[in-house]
């Protein structure tokens, strides 16, 4: 398994995929699905969003920062960041058991993904609480969670270092998928999350583990 | 080019010839760093210290409560063995204190040594009545004319 960097541009210049994919309602295999976005869902929380991208729908809240519950010794000059994901019960996942084990690896993914886009030095001694709720579940529900996320805490008006997007690829028969719904990603291999920093200049650098 | 960490409005000012650009923001977010003025409410005093909810921090309120305490040494700047919390503080009171360190686990340590720094608001404990500072350390209730001891802030 190799690492490859791809330059992005905005969505025509990846390569590793065919215009002769199939996909659903006639998809290219580097088209996203329509995205629908919005910020200030939830009243009661500091910052919220919510991201809707056909039948993937995920909902975050961003609470703090607030004080710290005594009893850890964290790190005191930089905040703490406590990622909670949660599901529906209709949210479309099946499998129990596969569930409680990707909650748990998703909830780590999106802490070190929002790690590294908040200033954290700024608010010491404290931690931010970020809760996912995914409504519906239709594949790619972790780079939504982290997109969320990131407009969530903008919403917040928490400081960050640069606004986050996320989307994921999954790689079947050869083929580099986009934004995969979930049947899409059960075919595939396994798919890869692709962190995408929006950089200075506006320019998207991909990086993805490929199978070769 | 220069980017924001927040969201808000920015905003440009033109003084001595240099542009200033803030952002509005309509409620930061913030903690108690050190050296901030914060805002207090005391909750409850023993002898060694007086433990403070924060409220406020540097004039821009918290979204969460963080708390705080005022050992005996941070009370005030002169005769500091001789304080005793009991005629300093008084739960119910609000004052202002500053940050001087992040504290333990629990607690940031505040301290009301300036002489702007002290209660600004207490009540009578007979009467009920918002109390009228009278000196540094004593303020007077209008109804009953008592006087009480506080640690009270220079205005």
């Amino acid at each position: 398994m190799g690492l490859r960097e791809f330059d992005y541009g905005p969505l025509v210049s990846v390569e590793g995929g065919s215009e002769e994919t199939i996909r659903e309602r006639k998809r290219q295999w580097n088209e996203l699905r329509p995205l629908f976005m919005r910020t200030r869902m939830v009243s009661q929380a500091a910052g919220s969003s919510y991201i809707e991208a056909e039948n993937s729908k995920v909902i975050c809240s961003v609470s703090g920062p607030l004080a710290l519950t005594g009893g850890r010794t964290e790190a005191i000059e930089r905040a703490k960041i406590s990622c909670y994901i949660s599901r529906t019960k209709f949210c479309g996942l099946e499998d129990a058991e596969l569930e409680k084990r990707a909650t748990t690896e998703y909830e780590g993914i999106l802490c070190r993904a929002l790690e590294s886009i908040v200033r954290v030095e700024q608010y010491p001694k404290s931690t931010i609480e970020v809760h996912v709720l995914v409504i519906e579940d239709d594949g790619s529900t972790l780079p939504a969670a982290i997109t969320c996320a990131c407009l969530a805490l903008a919403d917040a008006k928490i400081e960050l270092r640069e606004l986050m997007a996320c989307c994921s690829v999954a790689y079947a028969n050869g083929q580099l998928l986009l934004d995969p719904t979930l049947g899409e990603a059960e075919k595939a291999k396994s798919p890869r999350f692709c962190p995408l920093q929006q950089a200075r200049r506006g320019y998207l650098s991909l990086r993805c583990p490929i199978l070769c | 080019e220069v980017f924001s960490s927040v969201t808000g409005i920015s905003q440009q000012n033109e003084r001595g010839g240099l542009t200033r650009v803030d952002v509005i923001e309509e409620r930061k977010a913030i903690v108690p760093s050190v050296g901030s003025v914060v805002t207090c409410r005391v909750l409850r005093i023993n002898s060694r210290f007086a433990t403070v909810e924060i409220l406020v921090v540097d004039g821009i309120p918290l979204r969460s409560v963080f708390r705080g305490i005022i050992r005996v040494q941070n009370v005030r700047e002169s005769e500091v063995d001789q304080v005793e919390i009991p005629k300093s503080f008084r739960p119910g009171d609000v004052l202002v204190a500053e940050v001087i360190s992040f504290g333990d686990r629990q607690y940031h340590y505040l301290s009301t040594a300036k002489d702007e720094h002290g209660v600004i608001h207490a009540l009578c404990s007979q009467s009920g009545e918002a109390m009228v500072p009278i000196s540094w350390e004593q303020m007077q209730c209008p109804k009953t004319r008592i006087n009480e001891w506080r640690k009270v802030a220079k205005s």
